[in-house]
């Protein structure tokens, strides 16, 4: 909700938490998972009352719902954005419980080859769908990788690039790497601006909301429900795109329209598409073990750390994770719209929380974490080490989701990479020979330019 | 605003990739290679992964994009450095005075780098360092440093 502190800087926070407490993997799970979707919601807050949108899939509800709050409706704007969102939210987790099943049947015949050959599908899509350059977004998946070497060999058990440091032969933790590059690069961009101007926060008015304004919308949000949960099922895509999709659509659908000038259905497309795709994303991150956005690759990260292996055997080895999960979701949206419509006023009064409380609090919960997970000082010196250099890599536009992706899965990539070879007998035809590997290629490929066709319809969005 | 120009900027990062590339691939000389099944070996990779990084930054070089990038502004820095200056300083007294003092300390700057006033720093600085102590140490049980004297 907090503008700039997106659902990774707060599972990055809590994360040491959790692991030092030993809580049970499918309930972290949970945690995070509430935390993600929760966050899809809170987004909006800000974006209708304040025109800040916290991340960039609530950019489009800013555009309606922001027009609506200057009209005095910034209330009902904010009921329909969680009244789309319990039903994006909640349908999809229907679709997540029949689709799971059939992909892992069909992901159990995949091999070594065919797991390498998916993790750089994961990479191309995630660094094409990344905003700003491809060729950065490669860079910065490979700088994740190079982080991902260091450390005791998980082949060998021969050290590399530790230099001789002690501090180094576990590797470094994933979640110093997110801290760092994330939470405090956060911190040194905010330093570097102004407070954010609060006197433009919209009033916030009743919330009440007529029938016929809900039954009004319910075609929107169902047909955005579908998009959402179609898109974040692609890894690198997500709620970002699902959210423009849906709302192009539905512009183009729906004559005649107010869209752009405060239309109650501009807030619920992109509301309810942005928490479809947010759970569309647990399919290939929880079947496949590949994460389609940044979020869901800090929780494969944090699934690793505790002994949970995400892929087409996890419906089989750990269904608690699973079905746990599927289950919160429905039970996490029904809280949702029960607590969060009483309680809007008071997020948005958490919205006016003074930064010098507010940064301070983040930077003692990134230092605290990060000491938390070793008990080791190093930690926090890499915190820091990783936040200058997460700095200078966002200032050059450099993404960073495809450099947490490469930390996360730089173990997995080259270990199977490494079995494939030693199965071939060094050949690298055998990343070409079975027809999932030829699949995935064609669908590498299809992601290399659908980017270009997305652009140009959030270009006609903007329009 | 001061800017690097075109592709400067870009240019600037490929050289700094393309230099780590180069750097990580002759580290990976110094790995001691064990026994190893088949044609790659631990040292592979790290050759792999600096081929390819070496590779993009010649990339970026020659293509660089049209990424406008605002130069840094020294007056920012000025806040900037403390924040570096006071984690580092974070890290090196936590063993001796245990979190509290660490913190409060870490805060304090923390909180005026933000603009509160010193009553606001101070009061916001013991408050949640209290908080933070009681709820991890006291009731979660997670150590945060308790310093020379608690040992």
């Amino acid at each position: 909700m907090l503008p700039g502190i997106g659902p990774v800087n707060a599972i990055a926070v809590l994360f040491p938490i959790v692991y030092t407490l030993e809580v049970p993997a499918a309930t972290v799970m949970i945690l995070f998972a509430g935390i993600y979707y929760g966050s899809q919601y809170g987004n909006s807050i800000s974006s209708i009352l304040l025109n800040v949108p916290g991340t960039s899939a609530a950019a489009v509800t800013a555009i309606d719902g922001y027009a609506m709050a200057k009209q005095g409706l910034g209330g009902k704007a904010l009921a329909m954005s969680a009244i789309a969102s319990f039903i994006g939210g909640t349908l999809s987790i229907f679709f997540l419980a029949f689709f799971a099943p059939i992909l892992a049947e069909l992901a159990i015949n995949f091999g070594p080859a065919e797991y390498t050959v998916l993790m750089l599908f994961a990479f191309i899509a995630l660094s094409s769908f990344s905003q700003g350059s491809l060729l950065k977004a490669i860079i910065s998946a490979f700088l994740g990788l190079a982080i991902a070497a260091i450390g005791i060999d998980s082949t060998t058990g021969v050290s590399r690039l530790t230099f001789g440091m002690m501090e180094l032969y576990d590797g470094i933790d994933f979640i110093v790497v997110v801290i760092g590059f994330f939470a405090v690069s956060e911190i040194l961009i905010m330093l570097g601006q102004k407070d954010s101007d609060q006197s433009k926060m919209q009033p916030l008015t009743s919330l009440w909301i007529t029938f016929k304004e809900i039954t009004g919308s319910l075609a929107t949000s169902l047909r955005s429900c579908v998009s959402g949960f179609l898109i974040g099922v692609l890894p690198g895509a997500g709620g970002t795109i699902a959210s423009f999709i849906a709302y192009a659509t539905e512009k183009k659908i729906l004559r005649p329209n107010q869209f752009g000038n405060g239309d109650i259905r501009g807030v619920a497309a992109p509301e309810s598409a942005n928490n479809s795709a947010s759970v569309g994303s647990f399919i290939p991150l929880l079947i496949l073990g590949v994460p389609g956005s940044e979020t869901t690759a800090v929780m494969l990260g944090g699934l690793i750390s505790f002994g949970i292996k995400p892929g087409p055997l996890l419906l089989e080895t750990s269904p608690d994770v699973f079905w746990g999960l599927a289950a919160s979701m429905f039970i996490g949206n029904l809280f949702l719209i029960i607590l969060n419509l009483p309680l809007v006023g008071l997020f948005a009064k958490i919205l006016q929380t003074p930064r010098w409380i507010l940064m301070p609090l983040i930077t003692m919960l990134c230092v605290v974490g990060a000491y938390t997970i070793n008990g080791s000082e190093f930690d926090v010196l890499l915190i820091l080490i990783f936040g200058l250099i997460g700095y200078f890599l966002r200032r050059a536009d450099f993404p960073l989701a495809p450099l947490i992706l490469g930390v996360v899965l730089g173990d997995l990539i080259e270990t199977n990479f490494r079995r494939a070879m030693i199965y071939s007998g060094g050949d690298v035809i055998i990343f070409f020979e079975s027809n999932i590997c030829i699949t995935l290629w064609i669908l590498a490929a299809v992601s290399l330019f659908a980017p270009t066709l997305i652009s140009s319809i959030q270009k006609k969005v903007h329009s | 605003m001061k800017s690097w120009g075109e592709g400067g900027a870009d240019r600037l990062s490929a050289l700094i990739i393309l230099g780590f590339g180069l750097a990580y691939g002759y580290a990976g000389k110094f790995i001691q290679v064990g026994f190893y099944n088949g044609d790659i070996g631990p040292h592979h990779w790290i050759y792999m992964v600096a081929f390819v990084m070496v590779l993009l930054g010649f990339g970026l070089v020659l293509r660089p994009t049209q990424h406008e990038f605002e130069a840094e502004v020294w007056e920012d820095w000025r806040k900037r450095l403390p924040l570096v200056g006071v984690i580092i300083i974070y890290s090196v007294f936590l063993p001796y005075t245990g979190f509290l003092g660490a913190m409060i300390a870490m805060m304090i700057v923390v909180a005026k780098l933000f603009g509160a006033n010193w009553k606001q720093a101070v009061l916001c600085s013991v408050t949640l360092s209290l908080l933070c102590l009681l709820l991890f140490d006291h009731l979660l049980g997670i150590s945060l440093g308790r310093g020379l004297w608690l040992k």
